[in-house]
């Protein structure tokens, strides 16, 4: 592509990239300024916070965390959000993985000077990735993994007294889920995917400010801004990760750019019909945790990792044969999880 | 991937089912089965019937939900029908399905038979871009049914003699908006100008489009929207597709793709106001896999145009890149053969969503349901132009020569979101070609602005201020 002479939004300064949202040629500042922009104007149009609220930022230091924390940083500062920011990191007990994925964290704190806490598998359930991975094998890990790291923010949060956990979900991250839930019928979750802010119960609110920020922009920014932050993938991700709906979208994106916000719309736009029976909201007898059965589902995978049985553990069918198997002596259980009530009384931003 | 967004087992798609080949049919109970459809063997004798009574209930289904049982008389007429045929498999199959249901040569029962009422068919003829015409085979085989086809030239679209033949006002002159500008300003009518050549105003359309994608999507829009003008004017109330189960769910996941969520189940079924009346729009091959349209038309030697499926966006097929169209058919049918049941979870998943809120008008362009302020939200996920600030100076954030946001109004409050993205959605893979491909001729290069159908009206200004009153400021 030929530069043009000047940027398409200041009009001055040379381009130095094309930005892969509207194909605009922009300078640095001009880029900057317009991936920060939109972001403030999505926490604003959402009235995603609450003056003074402390927020968790889910740390995995990888790329979209990283730029996360340091938008949310400049953006608190500049528009005067007054957030207490805190950083919150789940160690799966990765070895060559998260261990040196922390150390990327750890230096974004030192740089922000924000608190961080780092929360552990191995301290909250007993058992590392690295030890479910040697009883399950490479298949369904990630089920493991994902329904671990959940509730470990939940309880991290809590921990730290945030009401409010923000994650670094972009854009694509959004519209793969609805084409996932989309194509496995999952209409529950096809309902609440596009939400900016899902909250529980009683439980933390969780959200993401980068629901509109492309992927290919948020490494954009990174690399512009020299962000440090962890790139290499978990020796444990699968390789058929998320199946085929991610070429998909990458295709769809290459064809036309606007096809990711176009399918978030989409996703916004309908609602599960009335006459569609959800499961009902229930917590978990054993941890107290939000449940859709009488065990939440953290409880029942790691009950199967104490039986050895952990290869069964996806899937109602198997539910039974682990019923069946008796309670090993000394099991461990999730502590009971607790909250403080706090008030809502802060005025939003 | 720095794993971010936890995949999970239930993130990957389903697996393959296993099913286990019972060896005799589960109708008859007693034949040697031949053919698998949906976990279920079927004999070669029990296979029709079972097709019958499927494609009968789904018809009933879509025309009559509270119907009452078969054999109560009915009160009210049977509804006269249309079929749209594309000259491909399932418009075959749709024909000889209709003829086998429902004419005194096909069916036994004479209640069965009162279901509908007169049958026609309706093709949409795209040679104007250069492709085939199917017309002549098309012809042969309704006249082997005895049913009347009518041709309807695509260009017509853009035709102003054809809107008095479907009972629309006349246009006095050509619509033209702006399409460089965002809510897509109307412009002036071209002055003076004489009637102009409905072939090159329709190319002259294509050429302006944005991106390769949009084209295939406005060709099916026009070809939806000429089929039910006709339908219309030729007093039938009911419309009815042959969109078989993968089809559909490549429809469906286009549409979702083209940002038209909200009106998703329009591509499933929908009624549709036009001047001369209302047609309902209906698709009884919807729940059929191509396995079953390939045994009826075996079984039934059904000859099927060859290399020819009618559509007119291989006609344009662009050289350089893929289409969201063809993307989405080509990652449908690749999940069809390895994980078959997820086609049918597509379809599925379409039936339990509902829009998000009432629709506030009817696009102007496809006249489906469109959603308060759509238009201007996708405006809005993009800062395009930087705000006024006071202090400029050197500053490169300094203001703009352009004023921001304008409040112009255009075409643009009067669409859906997906006409919308296809009008004004720039960028990515062969943006560049589309002139060379839509447009062979110079012929209109002088003119500016996009020519619009004629169906697509200036909307007025009172009916803009609705949509877009909160975006107004006081004067
Ligand atoms: S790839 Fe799987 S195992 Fe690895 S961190 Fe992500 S969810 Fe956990
Ligand atoms: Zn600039
Ligand atoms: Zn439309």
């Amino acid at each position: 592509m030929v530069p043009n002479r000047t940027c398409a939004l200041c009009h001055t300064s040379k381009p130095i990239l094309r930005r892969p949202k509207t194909g605009q040629q922009l300078c640095k500042p001009c880029f900057f300024y317009v991936f920060e922009t939109e972001v403030h104007e999505t926490i604003i149009g959402t009235n995603l916070f609450q003056q003074g609220e402390k927020v968790a930022i889910g740390a995995s230091g990888g790329k979209d965390s990283t730029v996360l924390a340091h938008v949310l940083t400049v953006l608190n500062e500049r528009y005067g959000y007054g957030l207490q920011l805190h950083l919150l990191s789940i160690d799966e007990g990765i070895t060559g993985y998260r261990d040196d994925s922390l150390k990327s964290v750890k230096r974004n704190q030192q740089e922000y000077g924000l608190p961080l806490k780092i929360l552990g598998y191995d301290e909250l359930y007993g058992w590392t990735m690295d030890r479910v991975v040697e009883q399950i094998g490479r298949k369904n890990n990630c089920t493991f993994c994902g329904v671990f790291r959940r509730q470990a923010l939940d309880r991290g949060a809590a921990s730290l007294d945030a009401d409010h956990i923000v994650t670094g979900h972009n854009a694509d991250d959004t519209a793969e889920t609805v084409l996932m839930n989309i194509l496995r019928g999952d209409i529950a979750r096809l309902g609440r995917c596009t939400a900016i802010c899902t909250k529980g119960e009683d439980s933390i609110k969780r959200s993401k400010p980068f629901k509109y920020a492309y992927e290919k922009e948020i490494v954009m920014y990174a690399y512009f801004k020299k962000l440090d932050y962890f790139s290499t993938e978990c020796l444990y991700a699968p390789d058929a990760y998320r199946g085929h709906a991610r070429v998909f979208l990458k295709d769809l994106e290459a064809a036309r750019p606007s096809a990711i916000i176009d399918i978030i719309h989409s996703g916004e736009a309908f609602q599960v019909a009335q006459d569609v029976e959800l499961k009902p909201q229930q917590f978990c007898q054993r941890c107290g945790y939000m449940a859709s059965n009488e065990l939440c589902k953290a409880c029942t995978l790691l009950e199967s990792l104490e039986k050895g049985m952990g290869k069964l553990a996806v899937g109602d069918r198997n539910r039974r044969k682990l019923d069946d198997e008796p309670m090993p002596q000394g099991m461990r259980t999730i502590p009971m999880f607790q909250r403080s009530a706090t008030t809502d009384s802060a005025s939003p931003l | 991937m720095s794993c971010e967004g936890p995949p999970s087992a239930e993130d990957l798609m389903p697996k393959r089912p296993r099913y286990d080949r019972d060896q005799t049919c589960i109708k008859c109970k007693s034949h040697r089965g031949n053919l698998v459809i949906k976990h279920a063997v079927y004999c070669f004798s029990c296979l029709p019937a079972m097709l019958i009574r499927k494609f009968r209930r789904a018809l009933s289904a879509s025309l009559d939900p509270a119907a009452p049982p078969r054999g109560t008389p009915s009160r009210t007429p049977p509804p006269d029908v249309v079929l749209a045929l594309s000259g491909g498999p399932s418009s075959t199959v749709l024909l000889d399905m209709v003829w086998k249901c429902f004419s005194v040569e096909g069916s036994g029962r004479k209640d069965e038979r009162r279901q509908v009422g007169s049958v026609r068919a309706v093709y949409v003829d795209w040679s104007c871009l250069g492709g085939k015409s199917v017309v002549e085979s098309l012809r042969e085989a309704c006249q082997r049914y005895g049913i009347e086809l009518t041709m309807v030239m695509g260009e017509a679209a853009f035709d102003a003699a054809w809107t008095s033949a479907v009972g629309m006002p006349r246009p006095t002159s050509e619509l033209l908006v702006n399409q460089h500008s965002d809510r897509l300003p109307f412009l002036p009518s071209p002055m003076g100008a004489g009637p102009s050549d409905p072939i090159a105003t329709l190319r002259a359309h294509l050429a302006s489009l944005p991106t390769p994608s949009a084209i295939p999507a406005m060709l099916r829009t026009l070809t939806r929207l000429l089929i039910l003008n006709t339908t219309c004017a030729l007093s039938c109330s009911v419309l009815m597709l042959g969109t078989c189960l993968p089809r559909l769910s490549v429809d469906l996941l286009e549409n979702v793709a083209y940002g038209g969520g909200f009106s998703l189940g329009s591509e499933r079924e929908e009624s549709v106001s036009l001047p001369l009346g209302e047609v309902h729009v209906i698709r009884p091959l919807r729940d059929w896999s191509l396995k079953e349209l390939g045994w009826w038309l075996h079984s039934r030697s059904l000859p099927v145009p060859r290399g020819v499926d009618g559509k007119p966006d291989r006609l344009l097929a662009p050289s350089g890149g893929k289409t969201l169209s063809k993307l989405t058919e080509d990652f449908v049918l690749g999940l069809e053969r390895d994980y078959p049941s997820t086609v049918s979870t597509i379809s599925k998943t379409a039936t339990k969503v509902v829009p998000a809120e009432p629709a506030a008008y009817r696009c102007a362009y496809c006249l489906r349901p469109a959603q308060k302020n759509a238009t201007r939200w996708k405006a809005g996920t993009a800062v395009l132009v930087l705000p006024s600030l006071a202090d400029g100076g050197n500053d490169p954030l300094a203001p703009p020569k352009t004023p921001p946001l304008p409040g112009a109004q255009g075409l643009a409050d009067g669409l859906c979101y997906s006409c919308y993205t296809h009008l004004t959605s720039r960028g990515g893979t062969g943006a560049g070609k589309v002139r060379s491909i839509a447009s062979q001729d110079a012929d209109r290069s002088g003119s500016t602005g996009m020519p619009m159908p004629v169906w697509v009206r200036r909307v007025r200004e009172e009916e803009m201020k609705q949509h877009i009153g909160e975006f107004l400021l006081e004067e």
